[in-house]
């Protein structure tokens, strides 16, 4: 789901930097006051958690494979602002350090799956836990996968319609969000599925655990 | 104590750093093909003598991409009669020469040399990157596991069932990592 | 049993096996000696048909072994799973399973034995967690950890044992109880070590590996215990200073063997 660079036109990403920056810093204070000087130990194991949930792929039957995002399961464990966080510093090392994923476009990703992914999952895990807590872990999954998708579909679909050349012609992403929209979000609906079953019985298994740590 | 040539070098990384930034923010501001071309191949000049690898590297991850956008886009414009070539031509350009650039920086410049400005962002990336290895390396023998003890290709299911259980173990493992680099931290005063 | 020809195994610029030839026969138990980084799990991984050779060729009674020929012949994966169990080196990577019980009967029942729960409950007793059935397995310690991987192993049968590192964690008690295990087994057993003091409960035969991911040496386990030049190339003695009586001095020495 990461946005390449040179789709993006700089018009959109420098005001996805104008809004990110301040979040990363709000986020960042909000942490501090929150774990106090534990703040650092903090982001970097969940940096270096979701980085491995990136990474992993579950094999579907008929060959093919998806990898999770982990983004719901990281919200519903440790909260928004860490998950958030966690996902920015992640995309930060891909691109950076690993030469995978997009700098000019580090702000959008992070903001889509980051921010808004994050503030989903937490969101509708919340409304729902007091009805049934599974339906509501699978609904967190399932939102932290397709929300990101509807705005990075959105991002992308509004390209061609923000830089245009002299003819009108597209000096961006060509296709506009009539195309991009249902393209993204249709395939993230099913795998959110996938991420929602990851994420109600991966928190019960780490709830499982933690009870019995506690004892 | 510091070497010069740590302290050389730290310049360097820096000064690339600044150039990585302004380069990239550059090449989404110019639009004619031409000069895109001529970025295209400054970089790769300037890519030093792994400027192969990393040519091929940096198509390997930008094709999959093009591919699917530009022949998809073909297709649409031919039908409709929108400007095909130029645009394919810009957008493809683009894409390589920022992607080259983003390859060759990740390759050339150490990010923690020009970061450490700030202790900080030095530890974070350290801590960071050693737990990513170790991790990704232990992600590997969790699949293997998994594996050699199923009879077959194992269902659905299981697949989910030990992903989550194994994933159950990695956020612990997270809380337990974060508290001992907490604790490792104050022993050694960098906390208080 | 196992016959492996000219095997090496190099990844990503890492090598970690050079030209292994190796034949094992029915029934034999094996330890596989070698520093850290010599390629001993590598090796085992090989054997268990998990990773392939870069180069030469791995038999299994007479089959050639390789991940793809896993993957494409069910029937055949079917039967070398559950024929060969390889007990990893960190035992956590192969607990998945919500409780201790699920863990133990996982194999049993992915194989459609019919007694998978009566299998499960005797061999809980055998590794002496028959108190812990519903805990989830990464709760357990170190050592329990190890013992229900085993466990795990040994429920379906195995005709071949790959155990790596297999004391690791394990207390003197629980070592000593494994020593005894391995030696009444009737299955053909290869476990790895770098602890020199091991070496001779663990099997009569030795295979070592040097450092340099080459076989340097295949025979009595006695043997090789006593020649300490060889010893020294596997780089499995240290040197340091040392106290004879009154005399302080350095030569190369295997602590816990001596």
């Amino acid at each position: 789901m990461h946005v390449p660079d040179g789709f993006l036109s700089p018009a959109t990403y420098m005001t996805a930097y104008g809004l990110a920056v301040p979040l990363w810093w709000v986020g960042v204070r909000r942490l501090r006051h929150e774990l106090d000087a534990e703040t650092l130990p903090w982001l970097a194991a969940v940096s270096a958690l979701c980085f491995v949930l990136m990474q992993w792929s579950i094999p579907l039957p008929g060959g093919s494979s998806v990898h999770l995002s982990g983004i719901g399961l990281l919200a519903v464990l440790f909260g928004p602002w860490v998950s958030f966080l966690a996902v920015s510093l992640v995309l930060a090392v891909q691109s950076l350090v690993l030469g995978v994923g997009g700098v000019t476009t580090l702000a959008v990703n992070a903001l889509a799956m980051g921010l808004i992914g994050s503030w989903m999952a937490f969101g509708g895990w919340r409304l729902l836990r007091r009805v049934h807590e599974p339906t509501a872990l699978v609904f967190a999954g399932w939102l932290a996968t397709v929300a990101p998708a509807a705005v990075v579909g959105v991002t992308l679909g509004v390209q061609p319609l923000v830089a245009q050349g002299e003819e009108g012609e597209p000096l961006f992403f060509p296709f506009d969000w009539e195309v991009t929209l249902p393209a993204v979000v249709v395939p993230h609906a099913l795998l959110g599925v996938v991420e929602g079953v990851v994420t109600w019985w991966g928190r019960s298994a780490w709830v499982r655990l933690r009870v019995r740590h506690g004892e | 104590m510091e070497s010069r040539g740590w302290s050389r070098r730290r310049l360097g990384d820096r000064l690339g750093l600044v150039v990585y930034g302004g380069g990239v923010v550059g090449v989404t501001l110019v639009h004619d093909p031409v000069w895109l071309t001529a970025a295209g191949v400054g970089v790769w000049l300037g890519a030093g003598k792994e400027r192969g690898r990393l040519l091929r590297r940096a198509l390997r991850l930008a094709l999959p991409w093009l591919v699917v956008v530009s022949v998809g886009y073909g297709m649409v414009a031919f039908w409709s009669g929108l400007p095909v070539g130029e645009v394919l031509l810009r957008l493809n350009l683009r894409v390589g020469v920022l992607v080259l650039l983003t390859v060759v920086f990740a390759t050339r410049v150490s990010l923690l040399r020009a970061v450490d400005f700030s202790p900080t962002l030095v530890w974070l990336f350290t801590m960071v990157m050693s737990q990513m290895v170790l991790w990704q390396r232990l992600y590997e023998e969790f699949r293997l596991a998994l594996v050699s003890r199923s009879p077959g290709e194992p269902d659905l299911r299981t697949v989910l069932q030990a992903s989550a259980n194994a994933i159950a173990w990695f956020a612990d493992q997270a809380l337990a990592t974060a508290r001992n680099q907490a604790q490792a931290l104050r022993a050694r005063g960098l906390l208080e | 049993m196992i016959e492996l020809t000219g095997v090496s195994h190099c990844f990503r610029g890492q090598t970690a096996l050079v030209g292994v030839d190796l034949r094992v026969r029915e029934g034999e138990k094996v330890v596989l000696l070698g520093v850290n980084g010599a390629g001993k799990s590598t090796l085992l991984k090989v054997l268990a048909g998990l990773v392939a050779p870069s180069s030469g060729e791995y038999r299994y009674e007479g089959e050639v072994i390789t991940p793809e020929r896993l993957r494409r012949d069910r029937a055949f994966a079917r039967r070398f799973r559950g024929e060969v169990g390889l007990l990893f080196q960190n035992a956590e990577v192969m607990l998945f399973n919500p409780t201790v019980f699920d863990e133990i009967a996982f194999g049993p029942r992915q194989w459609g034995f019919a007694d998978a729960e009566e299998r499960a409950y005797q061999w809980a007793e055998r590794v002496g967690l028959r108190e812990m059935m519903d805990r989830p397995p990464f709760s357990l310690s170190g050592g329990e950890r190890q013992r229900l991987a085993l466990a795990c192993l040994l429920v379906l049968g195995p005709r071949l044992l790959l155990l790596d590192e297999p004391t690791r964690g394990l207390d003197p008690p629980a070592t000593g109880w494994l020593v005894e295990l391995i030696a009444d087994l009737p299955a053909t057993v290869i476990s790895s070590t770098h602890r020199l003091s091991l070496a001779a409960e663990l099997g009569e035969r030795a295979v070592v590996l040097g450092r340099d991911h080459r076989l340097i040496y295949d025979g009595p386990v006695e043997e090789f215990l006593e020649n300490r030049d060889q010893m020294a190339t596997a780089g499995l003695l240290h040197c340091h200073r040392h106290r004879h009586g009154e005399v302080l001095h350095r030569h190369l020495h295997g602590h816990d063997w001596e």
